[in-house]
Protein backbone atom coordinates (compact mmCIF):
# COMPACT_ATOMS: atom_id res chain seq x y z
CA UNK A 1 0.00 0.00 0.00
CA UNK A 2 1.12 3.36 -0.68
CA UNK A 3 1.17 5.81 2.34
CA UNK A 4 -1.82 8.86 2.04
CA UNK A 5 0.70 11.40 1.19
CA UNK A 6 1.63 9.40 -1.72
CA UNK A 7 -1.75 9.12 -2.96
CA UNK A 8 -3.61 11.66 -5.37
CA UNK A 9 -6.32 12.78 -5.48
CA UNK A 10 -8.18 16.76 -6.34
CA UNK A 11 -10.35 18.53 -4.30
CA UNK A 12 -14.21 18.75 -4.98
CA UNK A 13 -14.05 22.12 -6.33
CA UNK A 14 -11.32 21.22 -9.07
CA UNK A 15 -13.45 17.94 -9.52
CA UNK A 16 -16.27 20.06 -10.35
CA UNK A 17 -14.20 22.20 -12.57
CA UNK A 18 -13.64 19.30 -14.54
CA UNK A 19 -17.22 17.92 -15.28
CA UNK A 20 -17.75 21.58 -16.28
CA UNK A 21 -14.61 22.03 -17.83
CA UNK A 22 -15.50 18.64 -20.35
CA UNK A 23 -19.24 19.59 -20.34
CA UNK A 24 -18.12 22.54 -22.10
CA UNK A 25 -16.12 21.20 -24.51
CA UNK A 26 -18.69 19.17 -25.46
CA UNK A 27 -21.03 21.49 -25.59
CA UNK A 28 -18.69 23.86 -27.80
CA UNK A 29 -17.63 20.56 -30.11
CA UNK A 30 -21.51 20.49 -31.10
CA UNK A 31 -21.93 23.70 -31.56
CA UNK A 32 -19.00 23.92 -33.83
CA UNK A 33 -20.26 20.67 -35.88
CA UNK A 34 -23.87 22.31 -36.18
CA UNK A 35 -22.31 25.75 -37.58
CA UNK A 36 -20.25 23.93 -40.24
CA UNK A 37 -22.12 22.69 -43.60
CA UNK A 38 -21.99 18.97 -43.04
CA UNK A 39 -19.20 18.33 -45.87
CA UNK A 40 -16.79 20.48 -44.11
CA UNK A 41 -13.79 18.51 -43.45
CA UNK A 42 -13.57 19.30 -39.73
CA UNK A 43 -16.92 17.19 -39.25
CA UNK A 44 -15.04 14.65 -38.29
CA UNK A 45 -12.89 15.93 -35.28
CA UNK A 46 -15.98 17.92 -33.88
CA UNK A 47 -18.14 14.72 -33.79
CA UNK A 48 -15.62 12.70 -32.23
CA UNK A 49 -14.27 15.46 -29.97
CA UNK A 50 -17.85 15.66 -29.02
CA UNK A 51 -18.06 12.36 -28.20
CA UNK A 52 -14.62 11.51 -26.52
CA UNK A 53 -15.48 14.69 -23.78
CA UNK A 54 -18.48 13.83 -23.08
CA UNK A 55 -17.40 10.02 -22.75
CA UNK A 56 -14.73 11.05 -20.69
CA UNK A 57 -17.59 13.62 -18.49
CA UNK A 58 -19.73 10.52 -18.17
CA UNK A 59 -16.68 8.31 -16.94
CA UNK A 60 -15.92 10.68 -13.62
CA UNK A 61 -19.52 10.25 -13.10
CA UNK A 62 -19.33 6.38 -12.88
CA UNK A 63 -15.74 6.30 -11.61
CA UNK A 64 -14.49 4.12 -14.89
CA UNK A 65 -12.40 6.18 -16.46
CA UNK A 66 -10.07 3.18 -17.81
CA UNK A 67 -13.40 1.83 -19.76
CA UNK A 68 -13.88 5.44 -21.50
CA UNK A 69 -10.15 5.34 -22.64
CA UNK A 70 -10.52 2.20 -24.10
CA UNK A 71 -14.16 2.63 -25.87
CA UNK A 72 -12.23 5.84 -27.28
CA UNK A 73 -9.22 4.05 -28.21
CA UNK A 74 -11.39 1.41 -30.00
CA UNK A 75 -14.14 3.28 -31.47
CA UNK A 76 -13.30 6.94 -31.99
CA UNK A 77 -9.54 6.02 -33.00
CA UNK A 78 -9.59 2.56 -34.30
CA UNK A 79 -6.81 0.45 -31.90
CA UNK A 80 -7.69 -3.18 -31.62
CA UNK A 81 -6.20 -3.32 -28.41
CA UNK A 82 -4.97 -0.73 -25.85
CA UNK A 83 -3.09 -0.20 -22.47
CA UNK A 84 -2.90 2.22 -19.66
CA UNK A 85 -0.09 2.40 -17.58
CA UNK A 86 0.12 4.47 -14.20
CA UNK A 87 3.51 4.94 -11.96
CA UNK A 88 3.52 5.42 -8.60
CA UNK A 89 4.36 9.01 -7.16
CA UNK A 90 7.77 7.61 -5.94
CA UNK A 91 7.77 6.36 -9.89
CA UNK A 92 9.16 2.80 -8.19
CA UNK A 93 5.93 0.80 -9.76
CA UNK A 94 3.90 0.93 -12.71
CA UNK A 95 0.21 -0.29 -12.62
CA UNK A 96 -1.20 -1.62 -15.65
CA UNK A 97 -4.70 -2.69 -17.42
CA UNK A 98 -5.62 -3.63 -20.87
CA UNK A 99 -8.28 -3.73 -23.04
CA UNK A 100 -10.78 -6.57 -23.96
CA UNK A 101 -8.79 -9.65 -24.94
CA UNK A 102 -5.34 -7.69 -24.65
CA UNK A 103 -2.59 -9.98 -25.92
CA UNK A 104 -0.63 -11.45 -22.82
CA UNK A 105 2.67 -11.45 -24.16
CA UNK A 106 2.11 -8.15 -25.40
CA UNK A 107 1.35 -7.61 -21.69
CA UNK A 108 4.34 -8.89 -20.69
CA UNK A 109 6.45 -7.08 -23.42
CA UNK A 110 4.69 -3.79 -21.74
CA UNK A 111 5.62 -4.87 -18.27
CA UNK A 112 9.60 -5.57 -18.66
CA UNK A 113 9.61 -1.72 -20.96
CA UNK A 114 7.08 0.23 -18.57
CA UNK A 115 9.17 2.82 -17.48
CA UNK A 116 10.98 3.91 -20.18
CA UNK A 117 7.93 3.63 -22.20
CA UNK A 118 6.70 6.30 -19.82
CA UNK A 119 10.05 8.29 -19.57
CA UNK A 120 10.56 8.06 -23.40
CA UNK A 121 9.38 11.59 -24.59
CA UNK A 122 8.98 14.24 -22.76
CA UNK A 123 5.02 15.04 -20.53
CA UNK A 124 3.08 16.59 -23.26
CA UNK A 125 4.79 14.88 -26.52
CA UNK A 126 2.65 12.31 -28.66
CA UNK A 127 4.03 9.29 -30.71
CA UNK A 128 1.82 8.38 -33.78
CA UNK A 129 3.89 6.04 -35.38
CA UNK A 130 5.20 6.10 -39.19
CA UNK A 131 4.72 10.09 -38.47
CA UNK A 132 7.18 9.91 -35.79
CA UNK A 133 9.89 7.56 -36.77
CA UNK A 134 12.96 8.58 -34.90
CA UNK A 135 11.46 6.73 -31.91
CA UNK A 136 12.37 3.37 -32.88
CA UNK A 137 12.05 2.47 -29.33
CA UNK A 138 8.31 2.27 -29.40
CA UNK A 139 7.96 0.95 -33.04
CA UNK A 140 10.09 -1.80 -32.07
CA UNK A 141 7.41 -3.10 -29.57
CA UNK A 142 4.83 -2.54 -32.06
CA UNK A 143 2.62 0.40 -31.11
CA UNK A 144 0.83 2.35 -33.22
CA UNK A 145 0.32 5.47 -30.49
CA UNK A 146 1.56 6.40 -27.16
CA UNK A 147 0.39 9.51 -25.24
CA UNK A 148 1.82 10.25 -21.59
CA UNK A 149 -0.93 11.80 -19.00
CA UNK A 150 0.49 13.88 -16.34
CA UNK A 151 -1.05 14.86 -12.51
CA UNK A 152 -0.08 17.70 -10.52
CA UNK A 153 2.62 18.91 -13.32
CA UNK A 154 4.69 15.42 -13.36
CA UNK A 155 4.35 12.74 -15.92
CA UNK A 156 2.40 9.55 -14.10
CA UNK A 157 1.81 7.52 -17.10
CA UNK A 158 1.17 6.45 -20.35
CA UNK A 159 -1.66 5.00 -22.79
CA UNK A 160 -0.37 2.68 -25.32
CA UNK A 161 -2.31 1.75 -28.67
CA UNK A 162 -1.58 -1.37 -30.66
CA UNK A 163 -3.14 -2.90 -34.30
CA UNK A 164 -5.04 -0.44 -35.80
CA UNK A 165 -8.25 -1.64 -37.38
CA UNK A 166 -8.17 -2.88 -40.94
CA UNK A 167 -10.03 -0.24 -42.82
CA UNK A 168 -7.50 2.77 -41.34
CA UNK A 169 -4.33 2.91 -43.39
CA UNK A 170 -3.10 4.81 -40.62
CA UNK A 171 -3.84 7.88 -37.51
CA UNK A 172 -4.92 11.45 -39.38
CA UNK A 173 -4.91 14.73 -38.36
CA UNK A 174 -7.95 13.73 -36.26
CA UNK A 175 -6.67 11.12 -34.67
CA UNK A 176 -4.03 13.34 -33.56
CA UNK A 177 -6.60 15.83 -31.96
CA UNK A 178 -8.17 13.28 -29.83
CA UNK A 179 -5.05 11.94 -28.16
CA UNK A 180 -4.28 15.07 -27.48
CA UNK A 181 -7.42 15.33 -25.76
CA UNK A 182 -6.70 12.43 -23.56
CA UNK A 183 -3.44 13.44 -22.74
CA UNK A 184 -4.41 16.67 -21.18
CA UNK A 185 -7.77 15.16 -19.47
CA UNK A 186 -6.67 11.64 -18.34
CA UNK A 187 -4.69 12.46 -15.55
CA UNK A 188 -7.18 14.64 -14.13
CA UNK A 189 -10.22 12.23 -14.76
CA UNK A 190 -8.69 9.69 -12.83
CA UNK A 191 -7.91 11.59 -10.30
CA UNK A 192 -11.17 13.30 -10.47
CA UNK A 193 -12.91 9.73 -10.51
CA UNK A 194 -11.07 8.50 -7.41
CA UNK A 195 -12.02 11.66 -5.19
CA UNK A 196 -15.80 11.35 -6.67
CA UNK A 197 -16.10 7.61 -5.62
CA UNK A 198 -13.25 7.27 -2.77
CA UNK A 199 -11.46 4.75 -4.39
CA UNK A 200 -9.11 3.73 -6.71
CA UNK A 201 -10.00 0.96 -9.57
CA UNK A 202 -8.38 -2.25 -8.71
CA UNK A 203 -5.48 -2.77 -10.75
CA UNK A 204 -3.78 0.66 -9.33
CA UNK A 205 -2.31 2.66 -6.65
CA UNK A 206 -2.55 6.49 -8.37
CA UNK B 1 -41.30 32.84 -48.92
CA UNK B 2 -38.51 31.68 -51.60
CA UNK B 3 -38.19 28.55 -53.35
CA UNK B 4 -35.21 27.58 -51.72
CA UNK B 5 -37.23 27.68 -48.45
CA UNK B 6 -39.73 26.15 -49.40
CA UNK B 7 -37.67 23.38 -50.15
CA UNK B 8 -35.97 23.11 -46.56
CA UNK B 9 -39.63 23.22 -45.37
CA UNK B 10 -41.05 20.37 -47.09
CA UNK B 11 -37.85 18.34 -46.46
CA UNK B 12 -37.88 19.02 -43.09
CA UNK B 13 -41.31 18.23 -42.55
CA UNK B 14 -40.82 15.03 -44.12
CA UNK B 15 -37.64 13.97 -42.24
CA UNK B 16 -40.01 13.92 -39.13
CA UNK B 17 -42.29 11.61 -39.96
CA UNK B 18 -39.33 9.20 -40.66
CA UNK B 19 -38.19 6.92 -37.31
CA UNK B 20 -34.37 5.55 -37.19
CA UNK B 21 -33.20 2.95 -34.52
CA UNK B 22 -29.93 3.55 -33.13
CA UNK B 23 -28.36 0.20 -31.96
CA UNK B 24 -24.59 0.31 -30.13
CA UNK B 25 -23.36 -1.10 -27.17
CA UNK B 26 -20.98 1.67 -27.25
CA UNK B 27 -22.30 4.78 -25.87
CA UNK B 28 -19.01 6.63 -27.77
CA UNK B 29 -20.51 5.52 -30.99
CA UNK B 30 -24.47 6.57 -30.16
CA UNK B 31 -23.45 9.54 -29.17
CA UNK B 32 -21.49 10.55 -32.02
CA UNK B 33 -24.48 8.78 -34.48
CA UNK B 34 -27.03 10.85 -31.99
CA UNK B 35 -25.56 14.61 -32.37
CA UNK B 36 -24.75 13.77 -36.02
CA UNK B 37 -28.51 12.93 -36.79
CA UNK B 38 -29.96 15.28 -33.81
CA UNK B 39 -27.97 18.01 -34.97
CA UNK B 40 -28.18 17.89 -38.68
CA UNK B 41 -31.64 16.33 -39.61
CA UNK B 42 -35.12 16.11 -38.08
CA UNK B 43 -35.32 12.23 -38.06
CA UNK B 44 -37.09 11.07 -34.70
CA UNK B 45 -34.61 8.47 -33.07
CA UNK B 46 -35.12 5.35 -31.02
CA UNK B 47 -32.05 3.70 -28.86
CA UNK B 48 -31.05 0.01 -28.07
CA UNK B 49 -28.10 -0.99 -26.42
CA UNK B 50 -27.97 -4.72 -27.31
CA UNK B 51 -29.53 -6.83 -30.28
CA UNK B 52 -32.54 -8.26 -28.10
CA UNK B 53 -33.12 -4.67 -27.30
CA UNK B 54 -32.55 -4.17 -30.92
CA UNK B 55 -35.16 -6.81 -32.01
CA UNK B 56 -37.86 -5.77 -29.65
CA UNK B 57 -37.92 -2.14 -30.38
CA UNK B 58 -37.82 -2.76 -34.11
CA UNK B 59 -41.23 -5.15 -33.39
CA UNK B 60 -42.81 -2.50 -31.36
CA UNK B 61 -41.23 1.20 -32.90
CA UNK B 62 -41.39 0.13 -36.53
CA UNK B 63 -38.60 2.34 -37.30
CA UNK B 64 -38.34 3.27 -41.29
CA UNK B 65 -33.91 2.83 -41.13
CA UNK B 66 -32.03 0.54 -38.55
CA UNK B 67 -28.15 1.22 -37.72
CA UNK B 68 -26.55 -1.69 -35.91
CA UNK B 69 -23.71 -2.59 -34.87
CA UNK B 70 -22.63 -6.01 -34.83
CA UNK B 71 -20.76 -7.17 -31.89
CA UNK B 72 -22.86 -6.60 -28.82
CA UNK B 73 -23.81 -8.26 -25.73
CA UNK B 74 -26.93 -10.99 -25.78
CA UNK B 75 -27.51 -10.80 -29.14
CA UNK B 76 -24.98 -10.01 -32.03
CA UNK B 77 -25.94 -7.55 -35.18
CA UNK B 78 -25.71 -10.36 -37.60
CA UNK B 79 -28.43 -12.19 -35.09
CA UNK B 80 -30.48 -9.75 -34.64
CA UNK B 81 -30.64 -8.77 -38.42
CA UNK B 82 -31.83 -12.45 -38.99
CA UNK B 83 -34.33 -12.08 -36.77
CA UNK B 84 -35.73 -8.76 -37.38
CA UNK B 85 -36.03 -10.10 -41.47
CA UNK B 86 -38.59 -13.05 -39.95
CA UNK B 87 -40.86 -10.82 -39.03
CA UNK B 88 -43.12 -9.40 -41.97
CA UNK B 89 -43.12 -5.73 -40.99
CA UNK B 90 -39.14 -5.47 -40.84
CA UNK B 91 -38.60 -7.23 -43.73
CA UNK B 92 -38.07 -4.12 -46.43
CA UNK B 93 -36.67 -2.11 -43.46
CA UNK B 94 -33.03 -1.12 -44.51
CA UNK B 95 -30.27 -2.06 -41.86
CA UNK B 96 -27.27 -0.42 -41.96
CA UNK B 97 -24.57 -2.50 -40.09
CA UNK B 98 -21.69 -0.71 -38.09
CA UNK B 99 -18.93 -2.88 -38.00
CA UNK B 100 -15.30 -2.06 -36.66
CA UNK B 101 -14.01 -4.76 -39.02
CA UNK B 102 -14.30 -4.31 -42.35
CA UNK B 103 -12.72 -7.02 -44.04
CA UNK B 104 -14.71 -8.45 -46.81
CA UNK B 105 -15.33 -11.82 -44.59
CA UNK B 106 -17.45 -9.72 -42.21
CA UNK B 107 -19.28 -7.88 -44.54
CA UNK B 108 -20.35 -10.73 -46.53
CA UNK B 109 -21.57 -12.10 -43.06
CA UNK B 110 -23.36 -9.13 -42.69
CA UNK B 111 -25.11 -8.78 -46.32
CA UNK B 112 -26.34 -12.72 -45.99
CA UNK B 113 -27.80 -11.85 -42.26
CA UNK B 114 -29.89 -9.46 -44.39
CA UNK B 115 -28.18 -6.13 -43.99
CA UNK B 116 -28.45 -3.48 -46.70
CA UNK B 117 -25.51 -1.23 -46.29
CA UNK B 118 -22.33 -0.93 -44.08
CA UNK B 119 -20.60 1.54 -42.39
CA UNK B 120 -16.93 1.04 -40.92
CA UNK B 121 -15.83 2.19 -37.22
CA UNK B 122 -14.49 4.96 -36.63
CA UNK B 123 -17.70 6.84 -37.80
CA UNK B 124 -17.55 9.66 -39.93
CA UNK B 125 -20.71 11.68 -39.12
CA UNK B 126 -20.92 13.29 -42.19
CA UNK B 127 -21.21 10.07 -44.27
CA UNK B 128 -23.12 8.68 -41.87
CA UNK B 129 -26.02 11.20 -42.55
CA UNK B 130 -25.48 11.28 -46.27
CA UNK B 131 -25.87 7.93 -46.66
CA UNK B 132 -29.42 7.74 -44.10
CA UNK B 133 -30.83 10.36 -45.87
CA UNK B 134 -29.84 8.63 -49.08
CA UNK B 135 -32.13 5.44 -47.86
CA UNK B 136 -34.82 7.36 -46.41
CA UNK B 137 -35.42 10.04 -49.21
CA UNK B 138 -35.59 6.95 -51.44
CA UNK B 139 -38.07 5.97 -49.73
CA UNK B 140 -40.21 9.59 -49.85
Amino acid sequence: MISKSESISISQASLADLERNLGSLSSQYMRWSVELPLNHEKQTVWARLYSAANTLRQAVREGAVENAIFEIGSNLIGCEQIALLVTTKKQDRVDFIGSAEFDPKRLDTLQRNAKRIIEEAPADSIFIEATDKDRSFLSSLGISARIPFSLDSATRGAIVFFDLLPQRKGLDAVDRELLQLLCTYTGPCLAASKTKHQKTPGWVQL
Amino acid sequence: MSNTHYESQKKTTRQSDHKILLVDDSSTTLLIEEMMLRQHTQYELVLARDGKEAVEKAIAEQPNLILMDVIMPRMNGFDACREMRRHEALRKVPIIMVTSRGESYNIEQGFESGCNDYVTKPIDGAELVEIVNGYLMAQG
